[in-house]
């Protein structure tokens, strides 16, 4: 009974701890400037990547897709939070790539700990292109 | 032999949560005034989420824990008993010991599966401290590392609690919110500044500072790194998790590993995935620690090339 007592006053203290967290505003949303921010965090999560044309960065900048330079694989970066995501998509990375609302596409990875992600284009015929690409990787 | 009183009947863990609980709420106040310390509000319920699990987890796995402990302590080589000196012997042997268990952790596999939990935040606050896992006794350390100060002869009793002051300790160095100790502090303890580099993943400060409460371990088994100014930390995993789901957080490596070594193509790459450093892969795709640092090194001495030639 006390042990039962003990775990309710402590989740009753988590949620107050997460509530007061909440209620002060302590962070911002992560989003990235643009596709050099992209590039360059990838290029710092990977101690080297190299670029190849045709990145592309969400309209809000909570994510961002950019094709490694040797084509064997894409660099994904989903803002999480206030922190950012970093995956490098090869074959049989991916589970599906779904476009929704026309202009998105709702990722899902062959990943335990990724949890699937909604990526944002300029355009539908953009989000349907990326979706076509990101389907080839999968596993 | 007689096991003192207030051995028996006080958990300081049990005296330190209100403790830890004022100092969280402390901090997340002293981050708004100042920005001085990071916060996300799932991020921190993932952390305490972790905090409550592997109490629990204490709990229910403690009767195994004590009768093991027991069953050493009644081989034990030699009667060390509760005299005062045997206290501070044990707190110093214990961070002794932690340093290595520690460095265990992060250098194999199997270990790592358990202590990745304690690394999964991207944030480094007070909240971080207890982000800890669930399953440790599944990697069965207790039954060799965690027992070896019990087998020399020191009280199980006595193990829990300079045990339970080490962690107690190892609370308050989880935060950005304290720059630098006096330099005579830093250079005997573990600090917030030693403990952010052990936390970062900057290639130059991945498996460095395995320190409990005594720096003074890194030093002399040259795991050492101070925190640098013009390398700021970031903080997390090599593979940053894309969730907030407690049981995720509490899984992840041991699926990878289950998952690797159900694809492994040998026995001895089946040991590998489970026993090598992680990041170990067979055809050198993903990269262990020692590889980054050595990929980041490379890079360095490229970029310092221009300059040197002018």
């Amino acid at each position: 009974m006390l042990f039962i007592l003990i775990l309710a006053g402590s989740l009753l203290g988590i949620a107050a701890m997460v509530a007061v967290n909440a209620w002060l505003g302590l962070s911002e949303p992560a989003r990235l400037a643009g596709l050099d921010d992209a590039i360059h965090r990838l290029d710092t999560d990977s101690v080297g990547f190299e670029p190849g044309p045709g990145g592309v960065v969400s309209p809000g900048g909570t994510s961002a897709l950019v094709p490694a330079a040797d084509g064997a694989t894409i660099g994904l970066i989903v803002a999480r939070g206030s922190d950012f995501v970093i995956r490098y998509l090869g074959p049989g990375s991916v589970r599906s790539a779904e476009v929704v609302d026309e202009n998105k596409i709702l990722l899902r990875l062959n990943d335990f700990a990724f949890a699937p992600a909604r990526l944002g284009f300029d355009g539908a015929a953009e989000a349907r292109d990326w979706a076509r690409r990101l389907n080839g990787l999968k596993g | 032999m007689d096991v003192p009183a207030f051995v028996e009947t006080f958990n300081p863990i049990w005296i330190a949560i209100p403790l830890f609980t004022i100092l969280v709420f402390a901090e997340m106040f002293y981050a708004r005034a100042t920005g001085r310390a990071r916060f996300e509000a799932r991020d921190s319920a993932a952390s305490l989420m972790m905090g409550l699990g592997n109490t629990v987890s204490g709990v229910v796995f403690a009767g195994v824990l004590g009768l093991w402990s027991m069953f050493v302590y009644e081989h034990r080589l030699f009667d060390i008993g509760f005299a005062w000196w045997a206290w501070i012997v044990a707190f110093v042997l214990d961070d002794f010991v932690y340093y290595w268990s520690h460095r265990f952790a992060h250098t194999v596999r199997w270990f790592w599966a358990d202590h990745i939990v304690h690394h999964s935040s991207q944030h480094y606050n007070l909240t971080t401290a207890l982000r800890q896992p669930w399953f440790s006794p599944f990697t069965l350390k207790f039954l060799w590392l965690g027992s070896v100060l019990i087998l020399i002869g020191f009280h199980p009793a006595m193990i829990a609690f300079v045990g339970a002051l080490n962690l107690i300790y190892q609370f308050w160095i989880h935060t950005e919110a304290i720059g630098r100790c006096p330099a005579w502090f830093e250079a005997v303890m573990n600090t917030p500044s030693h403990h952010r580099v052990h936390h970062a993943t900057n290639p130059l400060y991945l498996d460095r500072n395995y320190a409990g409460v005594f720096i003074i371990w890194d030093k002399m088994f040259g795991t050492f790194q101070p925190e640098l100014d013009d390398e700021p930390c970031r903080y997390g995993i090599v593979k940053n998790l894309g969730t907030y789901n407690p049981l995720k957080i509490s899984l992840h490596e041991w699926w990878g590993i289950v998952s690797d070594m159900r694809g492994a193509r040998s026995l001895k790459e089946a040991a590998l995935y489970l026993l090598a450093p992680p990041g170990w892969s067979p055809d050198g795709s993903r990269a262990t620690s020692k590889q980054l640092l050595e990929k980041w090194h490379a890079r360095q001495a490229e970029r310092a090339r221009p300059e040197a030639a002018e």
